[in-house]
């Protein structure tokens, strides 16, 4: 059987199990079910009540307009009309 | 702001002012960042980690309380300069540990330090001196206003703010009170005390970090759990928690006056003599006795000026600042000659100890 891995950082469940940290945000996922023991050993709760980041628009507009230059490089034209449409949005609420 | 103007300088907190001075010499409060997209500092490649710092150094610039603050690339400094701002509390032990793609921020007044690439991409700290654990958290709450335009954190509704080790999941924040608590010492108590702290889930660290000695009885005390709590609770159960502690210690000093006077006045006008007339002095005895001087301003057999002192006896006594003294590698015999030196210099600006009581 082929071992456990991040398909975004390539980080391994060998790995986890051997430094006790993750290899990117996304490990949160990939390895959610062997993370759950170690979570609830080490905290009270396991629900986050604090502070959430603000998203400014500007950060939101600089990712979508990086997905667009991305689809059209990929000439995912359908995509890209689905991107300009939310952007348009965007820019209308603020 | 240059490296050596940072060094030629004393921190904010040094000067000993700030709530319950006596018992607390600093409230630090850490948050830990992530950016969204990019790997964790440590499974990223050197050139990775430049991208990063790349991503985060003009976000890091658009804070106004960091504009004439210090810029320093981890890859420029030597292993004693390090050192240096490790004893100053600006950047872990970890941190100092590296250098390609890491560096730190530093503000004028040394009460901001930001840690870029460290075990997180960003660890963001507040010192204040005395108790003062809300004042430093909004410090970086305001700091982070800035960066929320710039930058977008890995975060995940039910987990919260994403870091690289579970242990600082949720808020992403550690805070820490740096307590000096040499009546529990002097009267025994000190187990006792920290049993109770350890019970009701509170870390208690050694003045050097994680693992280290309960040296110059200086304890640092911080929240355990980052999840599940709002930022305002782990703030407001420390904040009590050390009241509680501080209230002990307060009462055991009351006690050594009131029972054992002689002992006391004898334990501080010796550590006094020591500092004043010695000519070759260990780390660890020099702590001790600044311990005992430090208490001796609290009790009123020094001057209450004298707090700043103490405070930059502690810093320079240490082996990085030590080193800065005099410019060659020293061997111990050397380091404790001139550790010697710099106490007997500086302590002879204090009067002798005069018992109040």
């Amino acid at each position: 059987m082929e071992e456990k891995q991040c398909p975004k950082c390539q980080f391994t469940l060998a790995k986890l199990q051997d430094i006790r940290r993750l290899g990117c945000a996304y490990c949160f996922k990939v390895f959610a079910d062997e993370l759950a023991p170690a979570i609830a050993s080490i905290q009270k709760q396991e629900q986050h009540i604090g502070r959430k980041p603000q998203i400014s628009i500007k950060v939101q507009t600089d990712k979508l307009n990086s997905q667009l230059q991305k689809a059209i490089a990929q000439e995912a034209y359908e995509e890209a009309a689905k991107i300009k449409q939310k952007l348009s949005v965007l820019i209308e609420s603020s | 702001m240059k490296f050596s103007t940072l060094i030629n300088n004393p921190a904010d907190w040094m000067m000993g002012e700030g709530e319950e001075n006596d018992v607390v010499i600093t409230s630090r409060v850490r948050l830990a960042r992530n950016i969204e997209s990019d790997p964790f500092p440590g499974w990223q490649t050197a050139t990775q980690r430049e991208l990063t710092l790349g991503k985060l150094k003009p976000a890091l610039e658009t804070i106004p309380e960091m504009k004439e603050g210090l810029w320093q690339d981890l890859a420029d400094l030597s292993k004693v300069q390090k050192q240096v701002l490790v004893e100053r509390h600006l950047i872990s032990r970890e941190h100092a540990a590296k250098s390609k793609g890491c560096a730190v921020l530093i503000n004028e007044t040394q009460s901001l330090s930001f840690m870029v690439n460290e075990e997180d991409h960003m660890r963001l700290q507040a010192m204040q001196p005395g108790l003062h654990l809300k004042e430093a958290y909004e410090q970086l709450l305001s700091a982070e206003q800035f960066l929320d335009q710039e930058l977008e954190w890995a975060y995940d509704d039910q987990l919260g703010f994403l870091t690289a080790c579970p242990s600082n999941l949720g808020t992403g924040m550690r805070a820490s009170v740096m307590m000096h608590l040499p009546g529990l010492a002097l009267c025994n108590q000190t187990k006792q005390v920290m049993q109770g702290l350890t019970d009701i889930g509170v870390a208690i660290r050694g003045f050097y970090g994680e693992g280290t000695e309960f040296l110059a009885n200086l304890f640092q005390i911080s929240n355990q759990a980052t999840l599940g709590l709002s930022e305002e609770q782990i703030i407001n159960s420390l904040t009590q928690t050390v009241a509680e502690v501080a209230t002990q210690e307060r009462y055991a000093r009351q006690r050594l006056i009131k029972e054992r006077p002689d002992f006391l006045t004898d334990q501080i006008s010796r550590s006094y003599g020591l500092l004043k007339h010695a000519y070759l002095m260990e780390s660890k005895e020099t702590l001790h006795h600044l311990s005992l001087i430090r208490l001796g301003r609290d009790l009123g057999f020094f001057p209450k000026s004298s707090a700043q002192l103490c405070n930059t006896m502690l810093l320079d006594m240490q082996p990085g600042h030590l080193q800065l003294h005099k410019k060659h590698q020293m061997d111990i015999e050397q380091r404790d000659i001139t550790r010697a030196s710099i106490m007997r210099k500086m302590i002879s600006s204090v009067p002798a100890p005069e018992r109040p009581f």
